[in-house]
């Protein structure tokens, strides 16, 4: 990971520091003085729910955010807060808060004349690699609609083989307040796949993000993805992956009301209505034998198609991507210390 | 015999049944309007997807309609499927089924798996003010003027109590949703051929659906094996990926070497039955306990 927190002008001493810091970028000598210089800078709840046919795991999680643009260059600082963490296997239920102490976590830089991305490695190398050529392949008018044909090996997972999947995205402007915003919304038909551990996967998805049009500041983001995976004779396995993203004014309220934007409507119902929230059966088996690539693969998608959505505007997108994509598999937040076992009367 | 007059009629029943129902439509059946032939009709009855209706007659024939013979004596019907149940709604003449007569006012409910055959009154007026009135044919025509002629019939005993009118829809019990996402299940061609055909017993059944899987496999039929695979994983809004999960599970093997010459060995209990043969062992288990009993894994490996 690069630290680029000190080329900013500030040290996030503490977790989320950056979001309560008066000014996170200085202009570097007099030419860099002429040109203006965009800054955005908040605070993000993240929320997520996995379940792998076993276990439910919610994790929500407070993340600063800071991007400062200039002339199309730009640079961003995460920073991860204090969040809590929900784990239910069968009866048992495991709860906790964590709190987090570091710096800032991840530090990136775009490089507008390039078009790549530097930083966390694992994040610039997704990015350059991956989702910079859907970028290419997206339309770049303010309001479109167009369909990304790939396969999992196109997002970087190894070891998966066949089902092409093509996304259909669209692309608008949207009005909430008088403010002018962005909305961006994929979805995924069911395709399917085949993990490194032999399982057959069916997986489908839907997802959504309204930004600030100039400073492509991610306001709201949620996406649902669906799987069902099994090995050989076993049982099938569902797989749900739900995430939520809300931004947060100082003051604490959330910076839009998405369900005040008629355009959000069906997608708030798609992605989180009455059927996005139906229970899924339980498969009765060992929480350690469940594949996680489902759940790995839907992060990845995400991200991906949220970057061919935004185009270059969507490094604030990228680093909430960066954000979920280091909390996959065993970085998750263990739910520690509190336990509440449900035992049987 | 006075001939088979068919005309396209309802397709999604909304409305409905015990002891005053009727039906409504939401879209109109097509492809079929004008046949006035009797192996139109039989084959209208075939292709009836679950949740369309057709109106057929004034027939005198015999026809072949969900697993079972039904006798129709100058009568002027409606045929259906809903998730539930089969039905024959009659306007005029009779229609008889395994033993039950349904006279005009009434219908027969058929239920799956050989279930005893019910007779029903209907709501003459809903079903009348269902019909769908771009429809001026003569079959129309003559199922107006009967239903008319009904509802004039059951308004007294209506306005006097003796009969009551009451929410339950024989072509869509439960919501609207509800029934839709039922069809997507059991409703579809494959399922429901098994469970409206001759043989009822379990074993015939489940044999039925492991021959059935096992030809959707071999002929690398995607959208029919998805039929059989078990919707349970998958929730409400799946049907998509069952035939994503059915096109690879088809691809992951050469199942036509596999399953060739394969006999049939059945296991221990209902839920576990075998195919045997020169390609191998394949194991079909399904999950019993729910309203049919689907796929839930198919495992090449010698056990089982």
């Amino acid at each position: 990971m690069i630290g680029i927190s000190g080329r900013l002008g500030f040290a996030a001493s503490s977790a989320l520091a950056l979001a309560l810091s008066p000014v996170i970028a200085q202009p570097a000598s007099s030419n860099d003085a002429v040109m203006p210089v965009v800054q955005t800078r908040g605070l993000v709840l993240m929320m997520t729910q996995t379940y792998d046919g076993v276990a439910t795991r919610s994790v929500s999680q407070k993340v600063g955010l800071a991007q400062s643009e200039r002339g199309g260059d730009r640079w961003m600082v995460v920073v991860y807060g204090e969040g809590a963490a929900v784990e239910r296997e069968g009866r048992a239920m495991s709860l906790g808060r964590f709190e987090n102490r570091g710096g800032s976590e991840l530090g990136l830089l775009y490089d507008a004349g390039d078009q790549t991305l530097s930083g966390d490695d694992q994040l610039a190398r997704f990015f350059n690699l991956f989702a910079r050529p859907l970028i290419d392949r997206s339309p770049a008018a303010a309001s479109a609609r167009w369909t990304l044909r790939l396969t999992p090996d196109q997002l970087g997972i190894v070891g998966t083989a066949g089902g092409g999947l093509g996304a259909t995205l669209s692309r608008q402007n949207v009005a909430w307040d008088d403010r002018r915003l962005l909305l961006v919304a994929y979805t995924v038909p069911a395709f399917s796949y085949r993990t490194m551990d032999g399982a057959n996967v069916a997986h489908w998805a839907r997802g959504a993000a309204v930004t600030d049009l100039l400073t492509g500041e991610v306001l709201w983001n949620a996406s649902l993805h669906r799987a069902v995976g099994q090995d050989g004779g076993a049982q099938a396995r569902p797989y749900r992956y739900a995430m939520s993203a809300h931004a947060f004014d100082e003051a604490g309220r959330p910076k839009i009301d998405v369900n005040a934007i008629d355009a959000m409507r069906p997608l708030l119902e798609a992605i989180q209505g009455e059927d996005a929230r139906s229970p899924l059966p339980i498969v009765a088996r060992p929480h350690g034998g469940a594949d996680q690539a489902p759940l790995e693969l839907a992060t990845l998608l995400d991200l991906a198609l949220l970057s061919a959505g935004l185009g270059d505007t969507g490094l604030h997108a990228v680093g909430l991507g960066g954000f979920l994509l280091s909390r996959t598999g065993a970085n998750q937040p263990q739910p520690l210390p509190s336990t509440i076992s449900g035992a049987s009367r | 015999m006075r001939g088979v007059l068919l005309l396209s009629m309802i397709a999604v029943g909304f409305a409905g049944a015990v002891p005053v129902p009727a039906i409504a439509q939401d879209r109109l059946a097509t492809g079929i309007g004008g046949t006035s032939v009797a192996d139109g009709a039989s084959r209208a009855l075939e292709d009836l997807a679950t949740g369309e209706q057709v109106l057929i007659g004034p027939a005198d024939a015999t026809a072949r309609f969900a697993g079972r013979d039904v006798r129709l004596d100058g009568a002027l019907a409606v045929f259906g499927y809903a998730s539930d149940v089969a039905y024959i709604v009659v306007l005029d003449g009779e229609a008889m089924m395994g033993g039950q007569i349904a006279r005009p006012g009434r219908m027969l409910l058929i239920p799956p798996f050989g279930g005893a055959i019910a007779v029903e009154r209907f709501d003459a007026a809903r079903l009348r003010d269902a019909l769908p009135p771009e429809r001026s044919g003569p079959a129309f025509q003559m199922a107006r003027a009967r239903l008319d002629y009904l509802a004039g019939r059951q308004a007294p005993a209506i306005a006097l109590g003796r009969l009551q009118r009451t929410s339950f829809n024989v072509a869509a019990s439960g919501s609207a949703s509800q029934e839709a996402r039922r069809r997507a299940i059991v409703g579809s061609s494959a399922i429901r051929a098994i469970r409206f055909s001759d043989d009822n017993s379990m074993p015939g059944v489940v044999r039925d659906i492991v021959t059935g899987t096992a030809t959707a496999l071999v002929t690398g039929d995607a959208e029919r094996l998805a039929q059989f695979i078990d919707p349970l994983p998958f929730g409400p809004d799946g049907t998509s990926a069952r035939t994503a999960f059915a096109e690879a599970l088809i691809a992951r093997e050469d199942w036509s070497r596999r399953l060739s010459g394969a006999v049939i060995v059945p296991g221990a209990g209902d839920a576990l039955w075998r195919l045997s043969g020169p390609g191998g062992n394949t194991t079909f288990r399904l999950r019993l306990g729910g309203e049919f009993p689907f796929i839930e894994s198919i495992d090449t490996g010698e056990q089982g």
